[in-house]
Formats: structure tokens, sequence, C-alpha cells
């Protein structure tokens, strides 16, 4: 048999190891070089990155006390799967548990062994540097940083708000956040939460196969919240709060030459860590924010408005005299006012309703439907010039903005029917149907102790690190002759001062308080008790509303806690111990029970 | 003596010197331990690699001062002497990683399959080289087929799937040594048309608006390239030699085209969620399993892929690192991951190189013996070098499905490492003697 040579099959054998030589480097060209994907899942797998949480800003009232802080605190988290062996007694004493009931809880977290779960939301403070020295023996365990939210002085829970867990929805529409994350919910802590929360920064480890961390690859740190300088008065607000317990109502008290907040209390007032409030406030919605939410008929307290705004249109001069016409509405004993500013000081019901009339002769029509009209818009856009029933801007979210009556609410009203000003003419006396706001209030008392302007009220103080919006720097002036002012500024000296003033209860030795009474008619039950003020007359300090829910006569409940407050900010004494006790002990809440 | 050691190939003795030098240097830094900082520490497999291979030399140095001649009167003992090994190992042998094939010395293993090979190559080359010997003859492959299947048979029962494939070596050698070749074209075409039928299976192919199963559009190319094979035989062979090349054609066809739905069938049998069926899934890439059946080839293409075009510097790898141990097995079958992390593609290309290199040196050198007996057998681990080279770089590549056999010189591994040597030195000594022939 002849042998046959195969010689040439060395060459297939040879383009078969080529080809798959050929492959391989490919392949480890796509691998390496051409695809990312590799790569991306290397990082996945090898790196992992820890968020460094920055702190979040220091609140503190205009004189530098603190209002909000954050104390440190640890909570311990537990993986049940990835821990080994581990000394129960030791662990249950340093996060301050007995042995028992610690064994008792990780028996429970072992039901889910894979997922990381809380064991200790509060580690005492001075057993965190010993647990951090055994922890890295102890795997599965981490010990996390919960920094609390503190408000040491638990005042004004209103205006600086509380913070919690994003929830859900938030995390969909601001990309910032992460589960677990700490938001502002209400208050200053919301409507400054970007200043407030910093900046996260974040670790970037190598981990190995078992999710131990190794060596840092990269360190992004976070930029802590600024600090917030507030416009409140930290002992004002506390004296204020004080002053409003075992009553339902707000306080309102600002700056007049500046338009800063120096007190709001809403009362009752609350608990920012349960948002609870004592047994007896809980009854009256204690979170629901009263001077900017409340929305109430301002009462006589609107009558220097109908007075300016008449005497502006030339309804009215300062020397008109009016007769207290008892049967357009009612009103008390008091001597016939002879000028506006005698209706002032005796409030007199007809005196402004009877302006109100004069307002719509004045003007030019056909009907006395016309002429209503034609006053009643000149009226709201007048009212509305006092930032009455406006949006006052306030840097605190959720305010509502109150309403002020126009022809096109009558014309629903009345269904068309030719109402005019007999049949509105409550709203002269701040009755009817105007709601306002008692941050309106006050801003209206800022407005007559400025005799005439006023700044937006706001919460942030100008220091030399915190700038303020423009907004609130910019001055606003009412659509009334600024020359009208000082008469209606000695008109409410007189309410306070003069034989017959409403507001007797209100004056301050010393000191020149300016203020006007208000009593809102209530159909639910006792009528609000209403006060506005400012001190002293000349270049005040302070302007001021006090709003005391079914509290009846406006000189007797809301003008004492006025003065007392404005005593307080004017001279840091009260001399008349009486007028104080009077107040601290009275109980105006309203008796449910007794009603029914 | 001096005749033995002029006459070395030294070429295929420094490429193995320099693969089992890196790798060395590999294990020390897929496995480096702070308490055994040297290099040379025999608590570390990177000592005890150091180790074997002064071991290998020493037994390579005897094995080139044997008689001429002692090796291949000696084959049919060291086969049977094997054999019984393998037997043993069953017996007595300790079970690592599920497979019962070693012979536990302290922390020292031998592993008897890792010898078979060369034992089966010795004795194929001795086979082959008696006189009135015929691959094409019924006899002679039937003792071919003894030789190759005993231990096939035995590694087995162990079992040992790897050790198993790389006999598929000797299927290059019987081609080279006269066996049909359509043996290996329809083999090849076969995996190749089942695998691909696997893979587009579960895709479909949208044209003109008709979506229907990419099977079809496979089968339709396959037919295509028939027509094509077809018009070329009719156009450029003589009409009296059309006759055969069509009907082997025919063939090839009928059988793609019953093969495309057959394989997906015969897979679809094996319920969802199986084990083997998730491997076969996760080597085809129909799907990622990277906490599960696919975490191995998951965290080997990331160390893979992290390496990019220079790698991250020695000892400076981040998953298949001995800080890390990202990849599992990364100082043994997947010690490639560590070189390509380390040394990128360049690093990977060169490694290639070098094994291609020594690949095909050895085919190069077979080439040019004048007995048969040693063209058989350096043939033979060429082609078990190749097929341990493909299996194993194929796998941590991700190509290959996972199949646990090491890389030659470099994984760590004494026996491996051993039986390596004992290989190339047994082709040096033969290569060596080949002009002793004509004195």
């Amino acid at each position: 048999m002849k042998p046959v040579s195969y010689d040439d099959r060395r060459n297939t054998i040879l383009v078969i190891i080529l080809a798959i030589g050929i492959i391989f480097v490919f392949r480890l060209l796509f691998i390496q070089v051409i695809s990312p994907k590799w790569k991306n899942e290397a990082l996945k797998v090898s790196e992992t990155k820890r968020t460094i949480q920055p702190s979040r800003g220091l609140i503190f009232d205009r004189n530098g006390t603190l209002l909000a802080l954050n104390t440190p605190g640890y909570e311990l988290w537990v993986t049940p799967r990835k821990t080994n062996h581990f000394d129960t007694t030791e662990l249950a004493n340093l996060i301050g548990v007995s042995d028992s009931l610690f064994k008792a809880n990780y028996q429970k977290l072992t039901k889910n062994p894979k997922t990381k779960q809380l064991i200790s939301k509060k580690v005492p403070k001075e057993n965190v540097h010993r647990l951090n020295a055994v922890l890295y023996r102890l795997k599965g365990f981490e010990l996390q940083d919960n920094s609390r939210r503190d408000y040491p002085l638990g005042i004004a829970p209103h205006v600086l708000g509380y913070i919690r867990e994003v929830d859900k929805k938030t995390i969909e529409k601001k990309p910032y956040y992460r589960p677990r994350d700490l938001i502002g919910k209400s208050g200053i802590e919301k409507y400054y939460e970007k200043i407030l929360r910093g900046d996260r920064g974040k670790n970037q480890f190598l981990k190995d196969a078992y999710g131990n961390l190794k060596e840092v690859v990269s360190t992004d740190s976070a930029k802590a919240g600024s600090n917030l300088t507030t416009t409140l008065d930290a002992d004002l607000q506390a004296y204020s709060e004080l002053l409003m317990k075992n009553k339902i109502g707000s306080i309102v008290a600002i700056e007049p030459s500046t338009g800063e907040i120096l007190t709001m209390v809403s009362s009752p007032t609350f608990n920012q860590d349960n948002l609870r409030s004592d047994s007896i406030g809980e009854l009256f919605q204690p979170t629901f924010n009263r001077p900017l939410q409340s929305q109430y008929p301002p009462g006589s307290i609107f009558k220097m408005v109908q007075g300016l705004i008449a005497l502006e249109m030339g309804a009215i001069n300062v020397n008109t005299t009016i007769a207290c016409k008892k049967d357009l509405v009612g009103c008390h004993n008091h001597p016939t006012a002879r000028s506006l500013p005698e209706a002032i000081k005796y409030s007199c019901n007809p005196y402004f309703f009877q302006s109100l009339g004069f307002m719509a002769h004045k003007m030019e029509g056909n009907s006395i439907h016309e002429k209503s009209e034609k006053a009643l818009t000149y009226w709201n856009k007048q009212v509305k010039s006092f930032g009455l029933g406006t949006d006052l801007k306030v840097d605190v979210p959720n305010y509502k903005k109150g309403s002020i009556p126009n022809c096109a609410l009558y014309d629903k009203m009345y269904k068309g029917m030719n109402w005019n000003y007999r049949t509105c003419n409550s709203i002269s006396i701040g009755q009817g149907e105007m709601l306002i706001t008692p941050l309106q209030m006050a801003n209206l008392a800022c407005i007559f102790g400025n005799r005439g302007h006023y700044y937006y009220p706001h919460f942030l103080k100008p220091t030399k690190n915190q700038q303020i919006d423009s907004i609130f720097t910019q001055i606003n002036y009412t659509g009334v002759n600024k020359d009208n002012f000082p008469l209606i500024a000695d008109a409410m000296q007189q309410v306070v001062e003069g034989v017959g003033g409403t507001a007797r209860l209100a004056k301050i030795e010393g000191v020149i308080v300016c203020g006007k009474t208000g009593t809102a008619q209530n159909p639910q039950g006792e009528d609000h008790s209403v006060f506005i003020a400012f001190a002293p007359k000349e270049n005040p300090k302070i302007a001021i509303s006090v709003y005391i829910e079914n509290a009846g006569f406006g000189g007797t409940w809301a003008a004492p806690t006025a003065s007392l407050i404005i005593e307080k900010y004017l001279t840091d004494t009260i001399k008349d111990k009486w007028k104080e006790k009077r107040i601290l002990e009275a109980d105006l809440i309203p008796k449910k029970e007794e009603n029914n | 003596m001096k005749t033995a050691l002029n006459n070395i190939d030294y070429i295929t003795l420094l490429l193995c010197v320099v693969l089992a030098t890196m790798g060395v240097f590999a294990i020390y830094s897929s496995s480096y331990n702070e308490e055994f900082p040297s290099i040379f520490s025999l608590n570390m497999s990177y000592g005890k690699q150091i180790l074997w291979g002064g071991i290998s030399i020493v037994i390579g140095a005897i094995i080139l001062l044997l008689e001429p001649d002692f090796i291949r009167k000696n084959t049919i003992y060291f086969y049977g002497f094997t054999i019984f090994l393998l037997l043993l190992v069953l017996i007595v042998g300790e079970e690592r990683n599920g497979a019962k094939a070693w012979f536990g010395v302290g922390s020292f293993g031998i592993q008897p399959a890792e010898f078979m090979k060369i034992a089966v190559s010795l004795m194929l080359a001795k086979k082959l080289s008696e006189s009135n010997v015929s691959i094409r003859k019924n006899d002679t492959q039937i003792q071919i087929a003894g030789i190759i299947f005993l231990p096939i048979m035995l590694i087995l029962l162990q079992p040992d799937l790897g050790t198993v494939l790389v006999f598929m070596a000797f299927i290059l050698v019987l081609y080279r040594e006269g066996l049909s070749g359509n043996i290996l074209l329809y083999g090849i075409l076969l995996v190749v048309v089942a695998i691909s039928s696997l893979i587009l299976n579960p895709s479909k192919t949208s044209l003109f608006g008709f979506e229907f199963s990419s099977l079809y559009t496979l089968g339709f190319v396959i037919t295509l390239i028939a027509i094509a094979i077809f018009a070329y035989i009719n156009v450029f062979f003589y009409k009296r030699y059309r006759r055969k090349p069509l009907i082997k054609l025919l063939f090839v066809l009928i059988i793609s085209l019953i093969v495309i739905p057959t394989s997906v069938y015969f897979f679809n049998k094996i319920p969802e969620g199986n084990y083997q069926r998730k491997r076969i899934e996760i080597t085809l890439g129909l799907r990622e399993d990277p906490k599960g059946i696919g975490y191995n080839i998951h965290q080997a293409l990331s160390a893979i892929g992290s390496g990019e075009g220079a790698g991250k510097g020695y000892m400076q790898a981040t998953l298949a690192n001995s800080k890390f141990k990202q990849v599992p097995e990364q100082s043994t079958d997947f010690i490639f991951c560590t070189i390509a992390e380390e040394w990128g593609f360049i690093g990977g290309f060169i490694l290639f190189s070098l094994f291609l290199t020594l690949i095909i040196r050895l085919i190069l050198i077979a080439e040019r013996q004048r007995a048969t007996f040693a063209r058989v057998y350096i043939y033979s681990i060429a082609c078990i070098l190749f097929l341990h080279f493909a299996i194993n770089i194929g796998m941590v590549m991700g190509i290959a499905p996972i199949i646990g056999i090491p890389l030659p010189f470099f994984s760590y591994g004494g026996s491996s490492l051993l039986a390596f040597s004992i290989m190339i030195f047994i082709a040096l000594k033969l290569d060596a003697e080949r002009l002793d022939a004509f004195r």
C-alpha cells in the first residue's frame, strides 16, 4: 500500500488555531476597549458610595438666640445574615437595653435575614465611642448618623415649621432627595429648605466580594447648610405665647420701619415632634397657622381705612359730623361724633355706614345701583392698597390672602337684582363679606405707624452674611394721601388715652400707644376680640395685631394683651402686674359642653 | 548528552519559561497575603508554584538525560500505569470541587488525569508509528478509539468534564494523520448551526412590516449559501467532477435544515429555570444572572473589561486582586482576569501571542520530524495546549461554557504545571533526537 502524505493538512490546522486566536483578540478588544458595558459593570461590582449628609443650617432669632439646632445621634442597623457570632450582652449594654429585650428584638429581625434593619433608634451618646471601637468585629452591624432637629425653646412652631423624612411624591418631583432624607415640611424650614439643607457629599469606596469597604477612591465633601438669622424676638415670642395660653387666636407684631416680623403666635401651639398640642388645644386644630391661614372679618379696626377712603374721595371731610342713627345699625352709647377722629375714637358704627352712602352719592350714575357699583369698585381698589385681601409675600409657605368684596361678588349674591350700598354697608365697619388675615391686620397697624406706607412683612433679617430678597426692602404706598394719616394716628391715640376711648386698658405709663379695638361679630358664638396698635406714636418700634377668638369686646381682652407685649418689647418690664396677671389667668377657650 | 543539549529547541523552552514566570507573578498578585510577603513563601500559592517549577525543571533534565528510545520503549508501561492510577483515584482519591480526581499529599495534590494526556499522546504516537497501520483501516480505528476512550470513560466517572473536553484535541491529530476531514467539517458545521439556532430562536426578524422568527432567516441564509456553492460548482467544475460535491452539498443542506428545528425543540424540552439550561443560556448570551449561576462569568468579564487598553498596573487590580477577591478562582482557572485587568488589552494580546507562538512552534517542530512517533506525539501536545488555551480563555471571556480547566503554565496548580512541563520536555527530547536517526 502506497503511503499517502497528508502534509498539506498542517495548513488547515494552523488556520483553525489562528482563527481562534483572531476571534479571541477581537473579543478581548470588544470587552476591554470598544464596549463600555463591562467597564461600567466593574464599577458597579467593585465600587460603592456612602453619602455624607450635610448638617442642616441653624436658625437664630434677631438677637442670636438659637431657635433650631441639630442634636447628634446615632442609630444601629443590622443585616442578620451578614453577622457572625457576637456577644449579645455586650451589644445590649452598649445600646442601652436589657439583654432579654435585645434578644427578643433581634429574633424578630432575623425573619428577614437579608434586609438591613434598624435595631436601635437611639444609641446612648456616651456609648457611641465604645460601640465604634467594637464595630469592626461585629460584622453586619452598621452605625448610622441620625442627627435630630431640636427646637430648644419650644416656641413659634408655626413659624419655624418642622422637618420630616421625604415622601415618595416629593422624591419623584425633586430628584435631589433620596428616601430617608429629611425635608422641611412647613414654616421657615420649608420656605428656606434649599438654604438650610446644604448639599450632600459622598465617599466612593472600593469593596471586596463580601461587601467590606477597603479603600477610599474619592471624596466629595458635603456642603453644610447655611445658618439663618430670623427677625423673631425669642423673648417677645415666648412672652406672647405665654399670654395666649388658654386662648384661641393669634398675635402678630411687626417692626414698622422694616417690615420685620418680631412675633407671630398662633394659639394653641403644638409640638414639632408629634404635631400635637396639650389636651385642650387638641380640640382647636393646633397646627393650623392662624395668623396666616385664618380669615376673619376685621371688625372696627377697619374703620380708619373706611374713613381715609371716604376722605380721599371727598365724600366727607375731617370735620364732617354724622349722627349716630342707631336705627341703621347698632351702636353703643357715646356722644355724637363731630369729626372723623371722634368717630374713630367712639368707634361709631352709623358714622361709617353713612360714609359709604356718601361715597355712592358722590359718584355719577343713572341709578343708585350704578353709583354704588362705581363706589364699590373705587373702594375695593383702595382697600387693597392697604394690603388687605392681597398677597403680602411673607416668606413662610401656605398663607391665605383673604378676600375683599367687589361688584362681581354682589352680582352673584343677588343674582342680577339691583343691589346698592345699603345692601352691603356692613363692609364699611369691617363686617359682612370682608375677610382678612391677622398678618394683614398687623400690617395695617404698620401703615398707620408709618403714616401711609408699609414693607412686605418677612422673617429673614439682613445681616453681614445674609442678604434678603429686594422685594422686602421696597416701600409700598397706599392709595390714600399721606397727609391724612397723622390725624388717624391722633385719633388712635385718643382711642387709648381719651375720655370715652374704647381701648383704655391698652394704656402704658410713659409710652404713647395708638390703637383701635374691634369686636368682630361671629354668628357661630361669642364675638372675636380684636385690637391693632403701634407704639410709640412717633417713630414706632412695634406694630401689633391681636385677635382672640370668642373673647368678646376688643377693649377687654385683645387691647390689654397687646399693651403687655408692647410694654415688654419697649421697656422690657411690666409695671402693671395686675393687668398681666389678669391676662395670664384668663381662660377664654369656648366651653363647647356648656353650649349644648 | 552533549548532542541532546545542543539540539534542544531553545525557543520552545524559553516560551514555556516566560509563560511560567509570568504565571508566578500573576499568582502573586492575585493571592498576595500581607503575612507572607515573600514571593518564595511556601505557605502561599506563589511560593508553591515556584517550588513546582523547580521540580519540573529537575524532572525535565532527567527526561533529557534518558537513553534514546527509552520513552518509546516504555510507552506501553507508562500508559498502563496511568490507567491504573485513574482506577485507583476513583477508590482512594480525594474529592475536590465535586470531582474525585486527586491524590492528596498534605497540602500538595496530584491529579492523575493530567498525566493521562501525556500517556494517551505517547500511546497514540506509538500506535500510529507501528508498521502496517493506516488510520483509514477499520481495525486501526478501533484500536485508536480504545486508546482514547478508555481513559475518557474513567475520567467521566470522577467526573471531570473539562479534562474530557481536552481529549477532543486528538481529533485534530488524527485529522493530520489522515482521518477523513469530513468528520471535522460536519462536526463544526453541526455545532455552528445548532448554536446559531438557539441564539436566534428568541429573536424576530421584521421585513416590510412582517415579523417572523429569525430561525426562518437562518434557514434562508443557509439555503442561499448552498445555492451559491451550487452555482460555483456548476461554473468552475468539469461536468464529470460535479456529481460527488453536489450530493455532499445537498446532504449538508438537508442536515442543516433539520438541525435548526430539532436543536430548538430539544432545548425547549429542558424545563425553564433548569440549572443546565440556565448555564447554556448564559454562555449563549441569552441570559444574565450576575447574582446566581452567572456570578462567576459576570465578575470575570467585569474584571477583564475594567482593564481597558493599558490596564491598571501590576498589583493594582481592583477586582481580580487578593485584596478584593471579586473573581472566584482568580489564581487558578480565572488567572487570565488578573492579567487582563492589570495589563489591559496590551497584556492580553501579548499573552495570546505567546501561546499561539508556542503552539505554532510546536506544530512546526512536529512537521520537521522524520519519525512518525515524534510527529504524532508533538502534534498531540500542541493540540492539547491549544484546547486548554481555547477553552480556558473562551470561558473567561464568556464565549465558551464555564468549564474548569487550567491555563497551561499560568494557572496555579502543581500537578498541572508538572504535567505540562513533562509534556514539553518529552517533546524537546524527541525533537533533539531527530538527527540521531541518521547516525
